[in-house]
């Protein structure tokens, strides 16, 4: 695994607005970067990184079926009892789910390490799927990169096939389907815009709608701003935090379909590390974990997490040579997990993680981001990869 | 080969848009852009083509999508395919042709007070296919048709209505994508 320095494409900046992707610098620093790439040989990904990501899934799969049935398990999470029944129906209905990302500490050499779930509302979508293509292509006219270059991205191909199987088994298909995200996020927009557009690609009837714009009516359940039902919903925006909103008491009585399906909120929650590590301990790509009562400093070669931030926030690290490293944040107000520390690897000084994608149960390509923190956060940067 | 094929976007960029059909439940209806067309069609006599076409009217009035700019509204249904009714503030798309959905009691076939006449327009980008008030397609056809079961249902008014019940927990942190 090789970090390769190279030259951006002239007006890169124009074509990612041409194309929709608005978010490329956030707040005028760099977001998606073309400095530099990664390279892969074929063997690291499919034996390091494909296989064992699409086992990691079924093992995730096998897990949530126990847990539905499980009250202990299901507190552990701290998801509240009023939605366990709709959970269970979600699951036991196999209510299909689009996507999801597992992030990974990988160096190339050693086993890559699973360091958390994104089950729920996973993003660099748009980057892994399409723009990374987009940039390999060109680069590969330019002879910047040789013919034989691949990536490991059928990522939109994959989208497009499962959106279609999806309206195949489905009885709702000629209602539209909404795609929600919060007003006031230009990146979330820009994810949820493109999950839109695959949807659109594979024969579905699209409607994008404000997330805090939906309204309930008791005729019709949730509907839009002209008071149409929403049959369908998509929504960038996390279950654990709707369970906790006005309208989250509805839900189980809404006729709404959802994507990601409730039954995904068991995996997109860090108490599921813990959890795999019971049930599959000692397995080479998961790392030892468990559950804390209270945030405690982590001793060293432990990080310590909240079981549901986002983007680094209030996760301490501590590496086994002493370094510490701290992220502030919001999320103190449910509980905590300790896991092992695997440190990401550095190149010239960027802290490369690598998101594997999931499209329905496939494993169908990676996205690669980098930190200057051992923690990665907002501020990280997309870079491509290619497989050579 | 490790990645796709080929790659496109239909909304996001600038390229057409690609439509497939449905599957779904179907039952019958008569679709017409006018009523001198339903006459002509003869299934319904003269008294009741006007009829139906003025409960669908009325029914446009109730149900059509409303839009705060004429803008907005073209952008759903074309250049000049908007208007404003008198005395209000909002836009709606021109009622563009209008559905007689069979009636679920065998007694009573098409339209009257069993059946329901539904308002139907075109969009921008369809300009052939029929769609209904809340923005069910239901194909181009015209006369005796085959349509989704649930485009024909009536759309309700909402009796007790809440708004914004989600997304005050994302505002109270500061981000949510992961």
């Amino acid at each position: 695994m090789k970090r390769i320095t190279c030259a951006p494409r002239p007006h890169w900046q124009q074509l990612a607005e041409h194309l929709g992707f608005h978010f490329h610098s956030i707040n005028n620093a760099p977001y998606w970067d073309e400095t530099a790439y990664y390279q892969f040989s074929l063997q690291q990904i499919e034996h390091d990184l494909e296989a064992p990501t699409a086992e990691l899934h079924q093992m995730c799969l096998a897990l949530v079926d126990q847990i539905v049935k499980d009250e202990t398990r299901l507190k552990q999470l701290k998801i509240p009892e009023f939605y366990w029944n709709m959970l269970a129906e979600s699951w036991q209905q196999k209510s299909p789910s689009i996507y999801g990302r597992m992030d990974f500490s990988y160096d190339g050499k050693g086993p890559a390490k699973l360091l958390e779930l994104n089950y729920d509302t996973p993003t660099s979508l748009y980057e892994a799927a399409f723009f990374q293509w987009i940039w390999m292509e060109d680069q590969i006219r330019a002879g910047q990169l040789p013919e034989s270059a691949d990536q490991f991205n059928s990522i939109q191909d994959a989208l497009i096939e499962r959106f279609k199987s999806i309206a195949a088994e489905d009885k709702t298909f000629s209602a539209p389907l909404y795609f929600a995200s919060v007003r006031d996020s230009i990146e979330d927009k820009g994810t949820t815009d493109y999950l839109r557009d695959v949807a659109h690609q594979a024969g579905w009837v699209t409607e994008y709608i404000v997330l805090e714009d939906i309204g309930w009516t008791t005729d019709s359940g949730f509907v839009d701003l002209n008071n149409s039902p929403i049959v369908n919903l998509f929504k960038l925006y996390p279950w654990e935090f709707m369970f906790h909103e006005a309208f989250g008491p509805f839900i189980p009585y809404a006729s709404t379909r959802f994507f990601e399906p409730p039954w995904k909120s068991i995996l997109s929650n860090k108490g599921i590390l813990p959890l795999l590590w019971q049930a599959y301990e000692g397995h080479p790509n998961l790392l030892p974990a468990y559950f804390l009562d209270e945030a405690l400093a982590p001793a060293p070669g432990w990080v310590v997490k909240p079981l549901f931030s986002r983007e680094g926030a209030n996760v301490a690290l501590h590496t086994q040579n002493g370094e510490q490293v701290f992220v502030d944040g919001p999320y103190t107000d449910a509980g905590w997990i300790r896991q092992a520390c695997q440190p990401l690897p550095n190149f010239d000084g960027n802290y490369a993680l690598i998101g594997s994608w999931v499209i329905g149960n496939a494993a169908v390509g990676i996205g690669v981001r980098e930190d200057a923190s051992l923690i990665t956060q907002d501020s990280s940067h997309f870079v491509p990869h290619i497989i050579l | 080969m490790k990645r796709s094929k080929t790659m496109s976007l239909a909304l996001m960029g600038m390229c057409p848009f690609v439509i497939t059909a449905c599957g779904e439940q179907k039952q019958e209806a008569l679709i017409y852009p006018s009523v001198q067309v339903c006459i002509e069609d003869g299934k319904l006599d003269a008294a009741q083509c006007q009829a139906e076409f003025e409960n669908a009217a009325k029914e446009h009035e109730r149900s059509a999508p409303r839009y705060a700019s004429e803008h907005d509204c073209s952008n759903e249904y074309g250049a000049s395919q908007c208007y404003r009714p008198s005395g209000s503030n909002y836009f709606l798309p021109l009622l563009a042709g209008y559905m007689i959905a069979r009636a679920t009691s065998p007694s009573n076939y098409y339209g009257g007070s069993m059946g329901r006449a539904h308002p139907l327009y075109h969009s921008r980008y369809e300009p052939s296919t029929w769609r209904t008030p809340e923005g069910y397609r239901i194909g181009s056809g015209q006369g005796k048709v085959m349509v989704p079961e649930s485009a024909t249902r009536p759309k309700v008014s909402a009796s007790s209505m809440f708004r914004g019940g989600f997304g005050s927990q994302a505002s109270a942190r500061s981000s949510w994508g992961s």
